[in-house]
């Protein structure tokens, strides 16, 4: 498996029982907490983008979610993402919605365009 | 026609760009930046994925968020920032330079003692990779499917062939799939994959995408709209064998086949190229051949990471403030690279120099191998790497005193 | 040769072929082994000198693709009617179109495509020929010198650009000099204006680049260039002004006659009717023509290619240079060469390759690699690299090799304007003169006489190029009008004030490459990577429609909005 913490990219393997795993190959800890969190339950940031009403300079925002999410569950909260549509302004890193225990953060603000501006 | 004057333009509000206002707005200098887009950002805007800013911030962010973090920085300084304003030439004068902008405004005139070009990269097109046959709707650049999706809301196709495993292109086959795209593939004409292996991993693994190695997309077919790419497999050089096409259905193509620094606007002026990276000969704080003109960023040499974007262009920034003061550039000293690597940036360094970071890439994967810088006969830096692989960027840090002698680059594999 | 020596041949070539003459035209037919062998016989049966050669031999197995018709189908045309139908939005049939507007009449183009000179007309080098390699007796001849010289009135009326910047016949070995006398000899048939001979010490001079082999040049200072296609959507511009209609997306799919005379036409859109039909169809002419119950021509299609290299490149030549072209001449082509394009772009071609396909746009590496071998012996410092996209088109060509500008044979009132490829460009605004002259004699003898068209008006509205000012004028032109401040397609510096005239022009169709085509969004070195959404977003707005029902061609250019996407994997 590849350790996806950081661009190094690692190679890490992963030996023995759920309740006792080694993990060799990693250059870090960080490397060691992944390759068990990778066996035991795969996890992922999700990014992806939601609508936005028209007057609030741009057509999409993109978000991030809180906390990884599942990776599974990762197509299925993206599909259901698609009906959102946000209307009105948002600061960075605000919470813009909640889907079940899935909390998604505004990776960029949203302001109302002031009327001079297209 | 209006005319302003600064110490210091920057043209291009990517990171790049932001960066090295950010330094050279703290060092003193009146700063404006020239960008041809609405919002500051670039093309960080569009990369909504996670993974920008670990080294620098320490946190997983995402393109947007570390843009916005840069533009928060910029609005906190004395720093002028025109959109949508294009830079249509450069003109040299005597005291620098002189930009003529096209903008809502009007066409204008700024003139600056120092400037820094940001102005990125664009993308290699179908037609100079030799894809061929006909030319329907549903064939895109990565980056233009990109902006397509996450700035427009609108899907360029729903079943996709991508050829070319760089990052871009990895991203962009995650990305499609969490849309809704069935992604059929990532075509790759090398044998071994152009992108990071952490991004083979969470793009393509984790939504099992193929990654079809030494095989390339030859030839598109269809009349409205793409209906179907021919594929074939490569041999060492990545041209085609006869023999081996196979048709494979899809509606669209998306193309990730490398990025070419966009030095167009100083071309005219003279400055010095670099052939192994396409772009201008630079100095250790992104000068190129022209006192006073920098490069930085993407259309200097193509980073893997935005964070090494950043750091690199606030040294520029810094330097393009003191320049501008009438500080003196020093004399240089050439880098001469070895036949492993496939460039080494910067070029040249100004002495005396002290600590300094040369980049570079390898041209094939090399194991346990050790480069050393010399001068004089004397090492002045030396690194080891369990590793080198042509799609991750490397340094290594190398201490320069002031002899006028060349800096040697020499490297074996143990 | 006489028909009983081309009878003889034809059948050594194919014993299952035969030829026989039908109402003046050589007729072939039968069957051969190979497309090369039907080209042959073609061509013997041209040197016979007949009304024309019907070739309709062919080859088992061997079928050409069926031509392009758009999926639209409505009533637009149906149980209208016309005094003039021009089959064909090429620039032929648009000169044409813009020649009919003069007169009071009922004007309708069909065209089969989404927008006008799509075909040969867009597919070309857009060079203005001076005429230097025409047999003296040919129409080509004729109307390629007349068409010349229209040139220089017509930008000015039209405001497309046309630069006469001459060309280089340069010459390869000293010999070549002693040919000189017969150039100056054809002359006297062939006027060429202002021709001259330069040493190749002048030609070092006047072209900055010279190659060891090149030991003189012939320049042709009425050579001139145009963008073909600006060219073409001028004077359909016009004409549409004028009051002509154009029906796009309309191909003809069948006519009806009577007594030698058409009466109604059917296509996609309808069936109406017309007293003039005119063919102006380029590859398709002879199809058109069998439709009408008139063939007496066959078209047989040559695809060439050209490629376009980055404005960086133009620094090598400053014009249009050419190798003598004694070798290529069997091949019907001018052999080819470097043209330095209305833009600045460098274009190095076209290749010539006979193909059964009337419409094969695609383009080979093949083909490509050629080129730039063969041409880099003119120029040695040109390179693939500065290579930014390519194109191929196909030509009309007949085996007769000529024009045909006439009366139909055996229908009354159908006039041809077909077989018409290089130098048809040069040629169009002269052919349409002709044409309508001859299409106004066949309304006269109906008992229709056309009045002029008093509101004729001969000039189409200005385009508006911010780039193309000096820096105060262009201030002043956003002080006025922001939008030509505001660039879009950074390689071309295209500026959305620009973009926004290009769909608002007379006859703007609403779809990216007709964009592109008027005022050049996304032709430059990025091809488009940048711009492509931000023009798309402009079409949008302007045709009031959602960008994912924005076409790129005759395609969408995206299939459906992201929040409508469902997920297609789980459909497997």
């Amino acid at each position: 498996m590849i350790c996806i913490s950081c661009p190094r990219g690692c190679e890490l393997s992963v030996q023995g029982s759920s309740d006792n795993l080694i993990v060799t190959g990693n250059h870090c800890p960080k490397g060691r907490e992944f390759a068990i969190s990778e066996t035991i339950r795969p996890q992922r940031f999700l990014t992806t983008t939601v609508s936005v009403a028209p007057g609030l300079g741009c057509q999409r925002l993109a978000v991030i979610s809180r906390d990884p999410i599942d990776l599974d569950r990762l197509k299925d909260l993206s599909l259901s993402l698609k009906s959102f549509c946000i209307d009105h302004e948002i600061e960075l890193g605000q919470e813009v919605l909640r889907l079940g225990d899935a909390v998604f953060l505004a990776a960029s603000s949203l302001k109302k365009e002031k009327p001079d501006e297209r | 026609m209006r005319t302003r004057s600064f110490d210091v333009a920057v043209i291009g509000s990517g990171p790049a760009g932001m960066a090295a206002a950010i330094s050279a707005s703290d060092e003193g200098s009146s700063v404006v930046i020239i960008d041809r887009e609405g919002r500051s950002g670039g093309v960080l805007k569009q990369c909504v994925h996670d993974g920008f800013g670990l080294e620098r911030f320490h946190k997983r962010l995402s393109g947007p968020w570390y843009a916005q973090i840069e533009s928060d920085e910029v609005s906190r300084r004395p720093i002028e920032v025109h959109q949508d304003t294009f830079a249509s030439r450069i003109e040299k004068t005597p005291s620098g330079f002189s930009i003529f902008c096209s903008s809502p405004r009007g066409f204008e005139r700024i003139d600056c003692a120092a400037l820094i070009m940001a102005t990125g990269c664009r993308e290699r097109t179908s037609k100079q990779i030799a894809i061929h046959g006909t030319r329907p709707a549903g064939i895109f650049n990565a980056g233009t499917a990109q902006n397509m999706v996450n700035i427009h809301g609108i899907l360029p196709g729903r079943k996709a062939v991508i050829l070319g495993s760089g990052d871009i292109g990895l991203i962009m086959a995650r990305r499609l799939s969490l849309e809704g795209c069935q992604v059929i593939g990532v075509y790759e004409a090398k044998s071994e994959p152009s992108g990071l292996a952490r991004n083979i991993h969470q793009c393509l693994d984790d939504y099992h995408i193929p990654l079809y190695l030494g095989t390339t997309v030859t030839r598109c077919i269809g009349i409205e709209r793409l209906e179907a790419v021919e594929v074939a497999k490569t041999d060492s050089s990545m041209h085609p064998i006869a023999g081996t096409e196979q048709i494979v259905s899809c509606d669209t193509l998306v193309i990730s086949v490398g990025l070419i620094a966009e030095n167009e606007l100083i071309k005219p002026l003279g400055v010095k190229m670099d052939k192994a990276t396409s772009a201008p000969v630079t100095d250790q704080y992104s000068m190129t051949s022209i006192n006073g003109l920098f490069c930085t960023g993407n259309c200097r040499v193509v980073f893997d990471l935005v964070d090494t974007v950043s750091k690199t262009s606030m040294i520029c920034g810094r330097r393009a403030s003191q320049i501008a003061r009438k500080a003196s550039a020093g004399p240089a000293v050439q880098v001469v690279s070895c036949t492993d690597l496939a460039f080494v940036c910067p070029q040249v360094i100004r002495m005396p120099a002290g600590k300094v970071q040369l980049h570079f890439r390898p041209k094939k994967v090399l194991r346990d191998y050790i480069l050393t810088a010399s001068q004089d006969g004397k090492i002045i830096g030396q690194k080891y790497y369990s590793v080198l692989r042509p799609a991750q960027m490397e340094d290594i840090e190398i201490s320069a005193d002031e002899s006028q002698a060349e800096i040697r680059l020499e490297g074996e594999s143990r | 040769m006489t028909f009983r020596a081309l009878e003889r041949r034809i059948k050594s070539i194919s014993p299952e072929a035969s030829a026989s003459i039908i109402d003046g035209c050589v007729v072939l037919k039968g069957k051969c082994k190979s497309y090369s062998q039907v080209l042959e016989c073609g061509r013997l049966a041209a040197r016979l000198h007949s009304d024309g050669v019907v070739n309709d031999l062919y080859v088992e197995g061997l079928e050409s693709k069926p031509m392009y018709i758009s999926s639209i189908k409505d009533e637009e045309l149906e149980a209208k009617s016309f005094d003039v139908c021009i089959i064909g939005a090429g620039v032929v049939g648009c000169a044409i179109a813009r020649e009919m507007s003069r007169y009071k009449l009922s004007t309708i183009v069909v065209e089969k495509e989404y927008d006008v000179g799509l075909r040969a007309s867009s597919r070309n080098d857009g060079m203005i020929h001076p005429g230097i390699d025409l047999r003296p007796g040919q129409r080509k001849t004729y109307y390629n010198a007349r068409g010349n010289r229209l040139y220089d009135q017509l930008s000015k009326d039209l405001g497309f650009d046309f630069v006469r910047n001459g060309s280089y016949v340069v010459f390869d070995k000293a010999w070549n000099w002693l040919l000189l006398p017969a150039f100056i000899f054809r002359r006297i048939f062939n006027p060429i204006d202002g021709i001259r001979f330069y040493s190749r010490k002048k030609l070092a001079k006047l072209q900055g680049s010279v190659a060891s082999w090149q030991k003189g040049a012939m320049y042709l200072p009425s050579s001139g260039i145009v963008c073909p296609y600006q060219v073409t959507i001028s004077l359909a511009e016009n004409a549409y002004s004028n009051g002509v209609r154009f029906s796009l997306d309309t191909a003809v799919l069948g006519m009806q006659s009577k007594d030698g005379e058409i009466t109604s036409i059917s296509t996609n859109r309808g069936t109406f009717k017309a007293c003039v039909v005119i063919n102006a169809a380029g590859v398709y002419s002879d199809i058109i023509a069998q439709m009408a119950g008139d063939r007496f021509f066959t078209i047989h299609p040559r695809k060439g290619t050209e490629a376009i290299l980055d404005k960086e490149a133009g620094y090598l030549t400053s014009s249009v240079v050419a190798k003598i072209p004694l070798g290529d001449v069997k091949n019907h082509t001018k052999g080819g060469g470097l043209v330095r394009t209305i833009d600045g772009n460098l274009l190095v071609g076209p290749s010539a390759e006979e193909t059964i396909e009337r419409e094969d746009d695609s383009t080979s590496s093949s083909i490509i690699a050629s080129l730039f071998e063969k041409h880099s012996r003119t120029v040695p410092a040109l390179t693939q690299r500065l290579d930014i996209t390519y194109f191929s088109g196909t030509r009309a060509s007949t085996y007769e090799e000529d024009f045909i500008v006439r009366k139909g044979r055996r229908v009354s009132n159908i006039v041809h304007a077909a077989g018409i490829q290089s130098p048809g460009l040069t040629a169009s605004p002269a052919i349409a003169i002709d044409v309508c002259r001859l299409a106004l004699e066949i309304l006269r003898a109906q008992g229709i006489n056309a009045r002029p068209n008093d509101s004729f008006n001969p000039k189409n509205p200005q385009r508006i190029r911010p780039s193309r000012l000096d820096d105060e004028q262009r201030d002043a032109l956003i002080q006025k009008d922001p939008a030509y401040g505001r660039i879009v397609c950074r390689c071309e510096e295209i500026s959305e004030g620009e973009i926004r005239d290009a769909l608002t022009r007379p006859l703007s169709v609403m779809n990216m490459d007709s964009v592109k085509r008027r005022c050049r969004v996304t032709m430059g070195r990025c091809q488009g990577g940048f711009c492509t959404p931000a023009a798309a977003q402009l079409i949008s707005k302007q045709a009031g429609i959602p960008m994912s029902k924005v076409r790129k061609a005759r395609g969408y250019l995206a299939l459906c909005p992201v929040k409508e996407a469902q997920d297609e994997n789980q459909e497997l």
